[in-house]
């Protein structure tokens, strides 16, 4: 929809400085770099300080590499750092459903993420199973359930090795693998 | 349980609730104590039915 493999594609290697809020995709030729809401992208000579001015936020906008290093890079520093950053996050709801709890919580105003209020859904084994947002900029009707699997120990911490984004209509998630990954730690 | 960690909108029992979250995956002492992340991804095709 956006044009992965058309006009931008997936890097080789992403090296994520979590606490610095800094993200590098290595392309193997050269490098892009997010670093706390900036983007860099030598190749294609683009360098802003803020990557939302890239974006329309139209549904059918092309993207190329440097809309991929900001909406990822600010991305992958939040998906790699759940659930460690939510309790310093505004809690506004809390469900707690047998064994499977939820919290939804809510981004200062200008926070480098998808949505403001963004939902996290723990399973029974604590882990968390499902991440609910609107992803503004990849167009206004773009919401998303992000399932997370396959969990392993990384350096003491655990991490989802399986991602699948699957496209949601209020509650109701759609048979739709909007996109999925498989991650490999190094 | 550390609570100087959470926004002051966590009620005692949404902090004590979280925090089984928080040892599940590792804990704070883990967390605050790792600096680089790196991996390979392998982005399956976008939008399939499944």
């Amino acid at each position: 929809l956006k044009g992965l493999g058309r006009t931008f594609f997936p890097p080789l290697r992403i090296v994520a400085c979590i606490k610095e809020r800094r993200v590098e995709f290595d392309y193997g030729s050269h490098s892009d770099i997010y670093a706390n809401g900036a983007v860099a992208s030598p190749l294609r000579d683009v360098s802003v300080t803020d990557g939302r001015v890239l974006f329309s936020g139209a549904t059918f906008e092309p993207w190329y590499p440097e809309h991929f290093a900001y909406f990822f890079g600010y991305a992958w520093t939040n998906y790699l750092s759940l659930p460690f950053l939510l309790p310093g996050l505004e809690l506004v709801a809390t469900q707690v459903q047998h064994a499977r709890h939820s919290y939804s919580v809510r981004f200062p105003e200008q926070a480098h993420t998808h949505s403001p209020v963004q939902r996290f859904i723990f399973g029974s084994d604590g882990l968390l199973l499902r991440h609910d947002y609107r992803a503004r900029l990849a167009g206004p009707l773009v919401f998303g359930a992000h399932y997370t699997g396959d969990y392993a120990s990384y350096r003491g911490i655990q991490l989802a090795g399986r991602r699948s984004a699957r496209p949601r209509l209020g509650r109701f998630v759609l048979p739709l693998n909007a996109i999925g990954a498989r991650l490999t730690f190094l | 349980m550390t609570t100087n960690r959470y926004h002051p909108t966590w009620s005692e029992k949404a902090q004590a609730a979280f925090e089984r979250h928080i040892v599940a995956h590792g804990g704070f002492e883990a967390w605050e104590s790792l600096r680089v992340i790196e991996f390979q991804p392998q982005e399956s095709a976008a939008f399939y039915w499944r």
